[in-house]
């Protein structure tokens, strides 16, 4: 009885450790890619990504991440594994043998926009007034919804809204009086983030929300606007946001000025020395346009950031007070 | 009727086996009894215990779904969502949060007013809750029926910190999935009837009908338990009224249980008890052959075999072991009446030893009487002989025994014949004794044997009758010496006259002798006289022989007894013998041991051989062969002597007067010297046979007793 025992589980083995070698096989058919970047990045942000991926490699790919929030610990265990590094992170410090392929990867930050708002926009761009218009209408339509809706858990995001809202050429009044202005007119994107919330436009669960969340929010359509990163092809074809996001579209966050600065960072590919090499349609950077102008991320500066005013900015942010 | 026999083995084993069985049986009957009711008592008390844990039971469902609710409404995201107005999350969430919990709904309505059910096509917009209205806060359970059936659904406040910001429901749906689980964890049939009807049951939907009917034909439902047959099946119904739905009806639940279990359980328990009875009573066989072998039949046998031992003659035995029972009563009785046999037998052995020592001194008696004794019973049978009696007929019966008086009779002479016959009938008829005397011819030359007998009456016991004894004597011996005393008072006279005579005769024969041989010197010798003188004085002298010899014979000398070798007698006869025999061409043998020694009269027995053998030599005149010989037989108190010729031998007659003093057959012969042989052998305590065979020669047997020691 036992040896029977024993030779149906030698079998069992026998056949999981076959199944996993025919799986291994077909694994090894795909690109695996470690992503290794200080931003949060969330499932569906994944899921555009490896989109994106597979129709420029023409290639099924794999994809996992990794955050570099601590450079000193950065290590990379998988010496096969393709790696899109942000760019500014020394791969060095990740994988010694490897060589940058010719092959990068943009994420912009925009904002997307569903549901009645998309009727009220007419234009490529706004501009924040307009944004708050927008968004005080759609509230008055719902006054029990929020019709706005950040990751402002996520420190790029807060970040991205420091690069884009921290200084209205437009603001004369003295910061301490500023929280009597409308929030579109304050000159601090922490003061204006605080008062949409005080105006119950944008969400106050923004405050807790991460980019997974967010766009959860979004997808679900409990909020019509929500800003996040893409992959820089959606900026370029309004369909593929729609076949990701439902009827939808993707628009550079509103500035003070409305002109179209949409912050963007860059992923690049470091493959095995190795390997041979990388195969995929080269990615050309992408150009600004006379719509739009892009803020490329620093990875040393935005980190510093993040090490040094983040938690200000945050606290800012929930207090009101600057 | 013949008996049957069937063994003691047998009647106990099926006596205990009856017992044992009976007992069985009954204890069987009883405990299966005693197991129906107590089954039937523990069904009632289960189904008692089921009424009470369905109430429990359903307390803790509630307990449960208000748990549930609260944990719900305690969930960050919840909250978060609500809060927040994400209500499609919130829609998402309590989706999530319901998938596969079996719950039928989970709602949260906002503050606002804004339903958010888990069936999303119910979700709303309602109005806004009144926040005055303090049972907002409450957390409740309530019971509701309608057409999309029975539910029961827990409501609690969610709340941000503190504040109100909506309430949650959770709602489980009391259907028949339910009701089979809840059956299930009961392990009894679960049924909630509302008003008229059975609104949810883990029944079957027939057994459900039944139930309808029971519910519907009782209006009075209050709190009991009763029977209910569902088909072939018969269950326990119990009845709880658990508690009101929010219209006010009770709610009723039927809790089933199905007797078949039980029924089961003593049919179970029964086979059980029967495959128990069925082993007690193989055990109760095998306990009964093992005590009737160990307690009974061993020891029975031990009985036995102990009667056997007794019966085959050791009534010494006795049996050891025995216990303080009836059977070690009968093995103490055994062995007592062991012992009484055993005394009695030795009682017995011993007068038996005495009658047998009797018997065979009665037996000794008449086997040592030479006097034959033989017992006649009255039908004229020969019941015993002694040994007297056989040996005197042996000549002429080979055995007396059971011999009848004709066939005794037969082989007698007639002269005897008739006179036994008529002591027989004269005792037998007048009771007188007579004495006779038969003859028997022993043929051969033997002679007769001559009995003398008579007879006597054989009485039985009591004195009666029994048969005759015949006692005869065997008288041969007697005659024979009445002859001899006869001849021998005749020779003696013989003697005595022919010694007297001798004695007178000597005298003058010496005068004669004495003139005459004066006379022989007085003449001369040519002198014609002289020849007569001569033969006077030779006859003289012979004549004067004839005297010394008769003398001696009538007047022996006197004895010198001692031992000597035997060759010290007969060489000197031989040598003196020696001419003689040469001259008549004889030739003499002697054979005897060397060492041989004689207890005699040496010179006596000189003159006995010296005769003897002269005797021989003067039988045979053409020469012949003497033959002596000396021999001690082993054994044997005497010396055997032999003194054998060839002659021409002697007839009978002669045969019988040779040792008459003065027989003679020669002419010149004194017939002195074989009287003097004889008498010289009586002189010695022997006896003398001659033996004679006409030309065939002489044979003188003589036997001498040996020396006595001490």
């Amino acid at each position: 009885m036992k040896y029977l025992q024993r030779t149906v589980f030698l079998l069992v083995i026998a056949c999981l450790s076959f199944a996993g070698s025919v799986c291994n096989l077909a694994a090894q058919t795909h690109d695996r890619i470690k992503i290794i970047s200080r931003i949060d990045f969330a499932p569906p942000l994944f899921e555009m990504i490896r989109k994106s991926y597979e129709q420029k490699s023409g290639k099924p790919c794999h994809i996992e991440f990794q955050p570099a929030d601590d450079l000193e610990n950065l290590k990379n265990d998988d010496p096969g594994i393709l790696l899109l590094v942000e760019e500014g992170i020394n791969p060095a410090l990740l994988a010694p043998d490897y060589s940058q392929a010719s092959f990068s990867l943009e994420l912009v930050w925009l904002l997307a926009v569903r549901g009645e708002a998309l009727k009220m926009i007419d234009t490529p761009t706004l501009t924040l007034e307009k944004f708050a218009q927008l968004v005080a209408k759609l509230k008055q339509t719902n006054p029990n919804h929020f019709p706005w809706f950040e990751p402002l858990c996520s420190k790029n995001t807060l970040r991205n809204f420091c690069l884009l809202l921290d200084k209205n050429p437009a603001s004369t009044l003295p910061d301490q009086s500023i929280n009597k202005k409308a929030f579109w007119q304050r000159s601090k994107a922490a003061s204006i983030l605080y008062g949409a919330i005080e105006n119950e436009l944008l969400n106050p669960f923004s405050f807790e929300a991460d980019l997974a969340l967010a766009m959860n929010v979004f997808s679900e359509a409990d909020a019509e606007f929500v800003s996040h990163w893409v992959p820089v092809d959606y900026l370029q074809n309004r369909q593929l946001a729609e076949n990701e996001m439902g009827k939808s579209m993707l628009m550079p966050f509103p500035t003070f000025d409305g002109s179209a600065k949409i912050p963007r960072m860059r992923f690049n590919m470091w493959q095995p020395v190795s390997a041979k090499p990388f195969t995929a349609h080269a990615f050309s950077v992408t150009n600004a346009t006379d719509s739009f102008s892009f803020i490329d991320q620093n990875f040393a500066s935005e980190s510093a950031w993040i090490k040094d005013k983040y938690a200000e900015q945050y606290d800012s942010m929930i207090m009101g007070e600057l | 009727m013949k008996n049957l026999y069937i063994s003691l083995r047998l009647k106990v084993i099926i006596l205990l086996f009856l017992l044992i069985s009976s007992l069985t049986l009954i204890i069987n009957e009883s405990s299966t009894s005693l197991i129906h009711e107590k089954t039937r008592e523990i069904f009632q008390q289960r189904l008692e215990l089921v009424r009470e844990s369905i109430k429990s039971y359903w307390q803790s469902e509630k307990n449960q779904l208000l748990n549930n609710a609260m944990l719900y409404a305690e969930s960050e995201k919840i909250i978060n969502f609500s809060t927040y107005g994400l209500n499609n999350l919130l829609q998402k969430e309590i989706e999530r949060l319901i998938a596969k919990t079996g719950f039928h709904s989970l709602d949260v309505t906002l503050r606002s007013g804004q339903f958010i059910s888990s069936n999303k096509e119910e979700s709303r917009t309602g109005h806004p809750l009144d926040m005055n209205d303090t049972s907002m806060n409450l957390s409740l359970i309530e019971i509701k029926y309608d057409n999309a059936g029975l539910f029961v659904t827990a409501q609690v406040p969610i709340h941000k910190q503190g504040e109100f910001i909506g309430r949650l429901s959770l709602s489980r749906k009391l259907d028949d999935t339910r009701m089979k689980r809840i059956a299930r964890n009961l392990q009894a049939e679960a049924s909630i009837a509302i008003k008229e009807s059975i609104v949810t049951s883990s029944l079957s939907d027939a057994s459900r009908q039944e139930l309808s009917k029971e519910h519907f034909r009782n209006s009075d439902r209050k709190e009991d338990i009763f029977r209910v047959a569902f088909g072939k099946n018969i269950y326990s119904i119990g009845r709880v009224i658990l508690e009101k739905t929010v219209e006010g009806d009770p709610m009723i639940i039927y809790l089933g249980v199905s007797q078949e279990k039980m029924l089961s359980l003593v049919e179970h328990a029964r086979t059980q008890n029967l495959s128990v009875t069925a082993w007690i009573l193989v055990i109760a066989l095998l306990i009964s052959i093992i005590f009737s072998e160990k307690v009974l039949i061993s020891r029975i046998r031990e009985l036995r075999d102990g009667a056997n031992i007794i019966a085959d003659g050791d009534l010494g035995f006795q049996i050891s072991s025995f216990q303080g029972d009836e059977l070690g009563n009968l093995a103490r009785s055994f062995n007592r009446m062991a012992s009484r046999l055993k005394q009695n037998s030795d009682h017995l052995q011993h007068y038996l030893e005495r009658i047998e020592k009797m018997a065979n001194y009665i037996q000794n008696i008449l086997g040592s009487l030479r006097t034959c004794v033989i017992t006649w019973n009255l039908a004229g049978h020969i019941e015993t002989a002694n040994q007297a009696a056989m040996h005197e007929f042996s000549e002429l019966y080979p055995s007396l025994e059971g011999m009848s008086l004709k066939s005794f009779l037969k082989k007698l002479r007639h002269s005897s014949r008739t006179e036994l016959l008529r002591a027989w009938r004269l005792r037998k008829n007048s009771g007188n004794d007579q004495q006779f005397e038969i003859e028997i011819d022993l043929g051969n030359r033997r002679g007769n044997k001559v009995l003398q007998g008579e007879f006597s009456a054989l009485l039985d016991n009591e004195q009666k009758p029994y048969g005759l004894i015949l006692t005869l004597s065997n008288i041969t011996q007697r005659k024979i010496i009445e002859q001899q005393l006869y001849h021998a008072d005749k020779l003696s006279s013989i003697g005595q006259l022919a010694a007297s005579v001798a004695h007178e005769i000597k005298n003058p024969l010496a005068s004669i002798k004495t003139l005459g041989q004066l006379l022989q010197e007085e003449t001369e010798a040519e002198d014609t006289r002289r020849e007569y003188i001569d033969v006077i004085v030779s006859e003289v002298n012979r004549l004067n022989g004839v005297v010394e010899q008769l003398l001696k014979y009538a007047k022996p000398e006197g004895s010198s007894f001692g031992e000597i070798e035997f060759e010290k007698i007969i060489k000197p006869v031989i040598s003196l013998v020696h001419h003689e025999s040469e001259r008549h061409q004889i030739v003499l043998s002697t054979d005897y041991p060397p060492d041989l020694k004689v207890f005699v009269d040496s010179e006596k027995l000189k003159q006995v051989f010296l005769n003897l053998i002269f005797n021989a030599i003067q039988a045979m005149t053409e020469g012949g062969q003497v033959k002596i010989k000396a021999f001690k037989e082993a054994d044997s108190p005497w010396t055997s002597f032999e003194i054998e010729d060839t002659g021409s031998g002697m007839p009978q007659e002669t045969v019988d007067r040779v040792f008459e003093p003065f027989f003679t057959t020669r002419q010149r012969g004194t017939g002195l010297g074989l009287a003097i042989v004889k008498k010289i052998i009586d002189l010695h305590g022997g006896k003398i046979e001659v033996t004679s065979e006409a030309q065939k020669g002489t044979r003188f047997k003589f036997y001498l007793p040996n020396k006595q020691e001490g």
